[in-house]
């Protein structure tokens, strides 16, 4: 049975210096397909990040006082503050960001697309570009927006102009405090 | 959890069918106000295949990808 003061342990636990909390259960089988990578990296990043593991089941005070709705979700943390969390299955890359930004301290890289949304949009965007030389010019330009939105995360123009006015009018994904 | 209710293969399915209808209807493959429509028509499955969720889809909780994890 949980008890407060399990909730309380592991809320202290966040407060050594990186930490990554990953909340699962048993019955989960999302939360067995990471769970190969997470060990990896754990064993990775031994003495460096304190990976701490919440069975949902067993501990739902933990749960809640975390916010978390889903599973598997992982959450990095530096010095009790949280850094950002991941919800869903994730690559093992994008388990080794999470990791990374803990020990670092900072925030975990942003996502973009995955590869396979590169791929479509690059795809489709060319296909619309070749189809809008020949017939009609907008729909070269959608073709250009949609090339475009394949990448736009490493447009340097993007990130330091468009994305932070994004965040204050709250389009941005949800920052840490 | 993601909102994303398509699998990488009904997306890529979906953006080929609206580029298909983009060609029969701007590339003049059908003339007319037929062909603007065919070609208006072919960006929903484009957009939906690009953005990864079908509006169809949602209200019956259907998905053609892998749940990535599952609510508490």
């Amino acid at each position: 049975m949980p008890h407060s003061s399990d909730a309380a342990r592991q809320q202290d636990a966040t407060h050594d210096a990186a930490v990554i909390l990953e909340f699962w259960a048993p019955w989960c089988a999302p939360c067995r397909v990471m769970t190969p990578a997470l060990d990896r990296l754990e064993e990775s990043y031994r003495d460096r990040v304190l990976v701490r593991r919440i069975n949902a089941d067993d501990d739902p005070i933990t749960v809640r006082a975390h916010g978390v709705r889903a599973i598997p979700t992982v959450i990095a943390f530096s010095h009790g503050r949280e850094l950002g969390r991941r919800t869903g299955v994730q690559s093992p890359a994008a388990l080794e960001q999470m990791f990374a930004a803990a020990e670092a301290g900072t925030q975990p890289g942003g996502r973009g697309p995955s590869r396979l949304d590169r791929g479509l949009r690059l795809g489709a965007g060319a296909l619309l570009v070749a189809l809008g030389v020949l017939t009609k010019p907008l729909l070269a330009l959608a073709g250009g927006v949609i090339i475009f939105s394949a990448v736009y995360d490493r447009c340097p123009i993007w990130n330091q102009l468009v994305a932070p006015a994004l965040r204050r009018v709250g389009f941005a994904r949800r920052r840490p405090d | 959890m993601s909102f994303v209710n398509e699998a990488g293969w009904d997306r890529a399915l979906r953006i080929i069918a609206g580029i298909v209808l983009l060609v029969l209807g701007f590339g003049g493959v059908i003339g007319g106000t037929a062909g603007t429509i065919v070609g208006i028509v072919g960006f929903i499955p484009l957009l939906t295949g690009l953005v990864g969720w079908c509006p169809l889809y949602a209200p019956f909780h259907f998905r053609t990808n892998r749940k990535q994890g599952a609510t508490l």
